[in-house]
């Protein structure tokens, strides 16, 4: 089986030089946790979840030791929203996630993703255009409508 | 007159220290590239060795690797206890917020942890928390990290722990670790107390709080991370300093102690020896040193070493004093603009020539340049390792420390630190 029969063509997409809040408010529009972002033509540069959106506001020093937030007052997560909200998406969204072109074989994407915890995987065509993404579920109904099959 | 093997170790030589000056490439490569060009050109042929390569061996100084090694994996698995973050935020309290307080004894406790985790490391661990205690109170980080900097070279002379300049310095010159502290401890400790009070007064205005917050939160919190690794490495830690000050009746060397400690506290710890040693040690400063050996050993071998003592010694003669206050002084310059390690392990051979042909003591000589080559390394934002930490780990959270604003702050405090050693030197060493 490849990917193309598995696809799904909704999803929501945002550009590049999009804010930080404008993701957010495009996450709650579509109740979704997760956008895939693009350029003006369409082509696949990455990902951004509302773990990146949360992470992208925190320093790194308080990444790497979390004790020391403890000493931060009260409100400053929302200070640190408030001063990153115009932050362009492009400069802290996930460009690591692998990403598929819609001939890849089922054993591909299935090692990839019980590997790498990605649960809604990209899928473009040749000219880097993203055309649908495959997520766990739709590997499930693969194997569901496989065993009910035979 | 120089032969040529010499000729071709002083240019491989200044090939190597032109590529570690221009940063260009990593200089744990360029070293180790530099020992391959050394055999190639045969400077290492010696009719007293089997082969170029044990010759070479000869002058590397495991000693020091193993202390390196060893204080590394101790000190990195302690650090993590979250101890230093406890006592930051302790003081605060302690001090019931006033920060200008906070930031001369914070500096203090730089310095004074540095002397025992060597300065890569404190740094590593002061910083995240300085930044910490400037986001609570909207301070300017600027005053802390660039103190920091000063500070964790100044306080990594006090003993042969505190400084990989010091550790090499040290052992090459045969010095314990009583006997350094006993002849540094006392003029750090005067210089580290006032280059805090004289950074304190100096960022006076920077240092209000913009936001009045109470200190209930800290009181109430504890910021030890894992107990029983405090416990564990702390005493492992201590332990270590203690067989370092009896080494002589124990009749250990320091790196033997050193790595041993390191051993127990993996013991101790249950943590993987493979962990351990990919996650803390620096292997690129280990591969460097071992180049850096081999360097200056091809320098030592063919007479460079012997005769670069002899120049100098044409225009001092044996006057000890002027000596010092030379190699006190060009330390201090040449260690802000290069790296002070190649610096200090080029000019180890030469006072050690200087003494062979003088019959003076060099024990003046090798504090002059302890102190010139540790101290002078804060001079710059490029003189020393722990400099680049810090500047690192600031731009990796936003904060951009310029090489000019740091010149204007750290140079002449690096002045008052070196002139005091000057005068100490002169009053108390000659």
């Amino acid at each position: 089986m490849l990917i193309k029969d598995l696809l799904e063509t909704d999803f929501v997409t945002i550009h590049g030089d999009a804010t930080w809040l404008e993701a957010l408010e495009l996450m709650l529009k579509n109740n979704t946790n997760g956008l895939f972002v693009v350029n003006g033509h369409d082509k696949y540069l990455g990902t951004v979840t509302i773990a990146e959106l949360i992470s992208s506001v925190i320093p790194p020093y308080m990444k790497e030791d979390p004790d020391l937030a403890k000493s931060s007052p009260e409100g400053t997560f929302l200070k640190f929203c408030e001063k990153n909200k115009n932050k362009k998406i492009k400069t802290f969204m996930n460009t690591k996630k692998p990403f598929y072109n819609p001939r890849t074989k089922l054993i591909s994407i299935v090692a990839t993703t019980l590997n790498n915890d990605s649960y809604r995987l990209p899928v473009v065509d040749k000219s880097g255009k993203l055309i649908g993404v495959v997520n766990r579920r739709h590997i499930r109904e693969a194997l569901s409508k496989h065993f009910i099959k035979n | 007159m120089l032969s040529t093997s010499a000729l071709f170790a002083i240019i491989v030589f200044l090939l190597v220290y032109g590529f570690i000056i221009s940063e260009a490439v990593h200089k744990a490569i360029i070293v180790i590239l530099g020992s391959l060009l050394l055999f190639l050109l045969g400077v290492y042929v010696d009719a007293g060795y089997e082969n170029q390569f044990v010759h070479a061996v000869s002058f590397i100084d495991f000693n020091v690797l193993a202390l390196i090694i060893g204080m590394m994996v101790i000190v990195q698995i302690t650090s993590k206890s979250g101890i230093f973050t406890q006592i930051a935020m302790k003081t605060i309290v302690w001090t019931k917020g006033n920060m200008k307080l906070v930031f001369f004894l914070l500096m203090l406790l730089t310095a004074f942890i540095t002397a025992f985790i060597s300065n890569v490391t404190a740094v590593m661990v002061m910083t995240p928390i300085f930044l910490a205690i400037c986001l609570r109170y909207e301070l300017s980080p600027m005053p802390f990290l660039m103190t920091e900097i000063i500070l964790s070279n100044v306080g990594g002379t006090a003993t042969p722990l505190g400084d990989m300049t010091n550790i090499i310095i040290a052992s090459r010159a045969g010095f314990s670790f009583v006997k350094v502290v006993s002849n540094l401890g006392p003029v750090i400790a005067i210089i580290t107390v006032l280059l805090a009070a004289i950074a304190t007064f100096y960022f006076r205005r920077k240092l209000e709080p913009k936001v009045q917050i109470s200190l209930d939160d800290l009181r109430n919190e504890t910021f030890i991370q894992d107990k029983s690794l405090l416990i564990k490495g702390g005493s492992v830690l201590i332990a270590v300093v203690v067989a370092l000050i009896f080494k002589e009746s124990l009749g250990l060397e320091n790196g033997i102690i050193a790595l041993s400690g390191a051993m127990i506290l993996l013991l101790l710890t249950k943590i993987e020896p493979e962990e351990a040693f990919k996650k803390y040690v620096n292997w690129s400063i280990i591969f460097f040193f071992i180049g850096l050996f081999v360097l200056i050993g091809a320098l030592e071998a063919t007479g460079v070493v012997y005769y670069l003592a002899e120049a100098i010694v044409s225009h001092t003669g044996s006057n000890t004093d002027l000596l010092a206050m030379i190699i006190l002084f060009s330390s201090a310059i040449f260690s802000a603009f290069i790296d002070n390690i190649p610096f200090a392990t080029t000019m180890i051979p030469i006072i050690k020539n200087i003494g062979t042909l003088t019959g003076v003591g060099t024990d003046p000589l090798f504090w002059a340049l302890a102190m010139g080559a540790c101290i002078g390394g804060s001079g710059t934002i490029i003189g020393a390792s722990c400099n680049l930490v810090v500047v690192g780990l600031a731009e990796h959270n936003g904060i951009k420390i310029s090489f000019l604003e740091y010149f204007k702050y750290a140079f002449w405090m690096m002045l008052i630190g070196v002139s005091i050693c000057g005068v100490y030197l002169y009053f108390f060493i000659l």
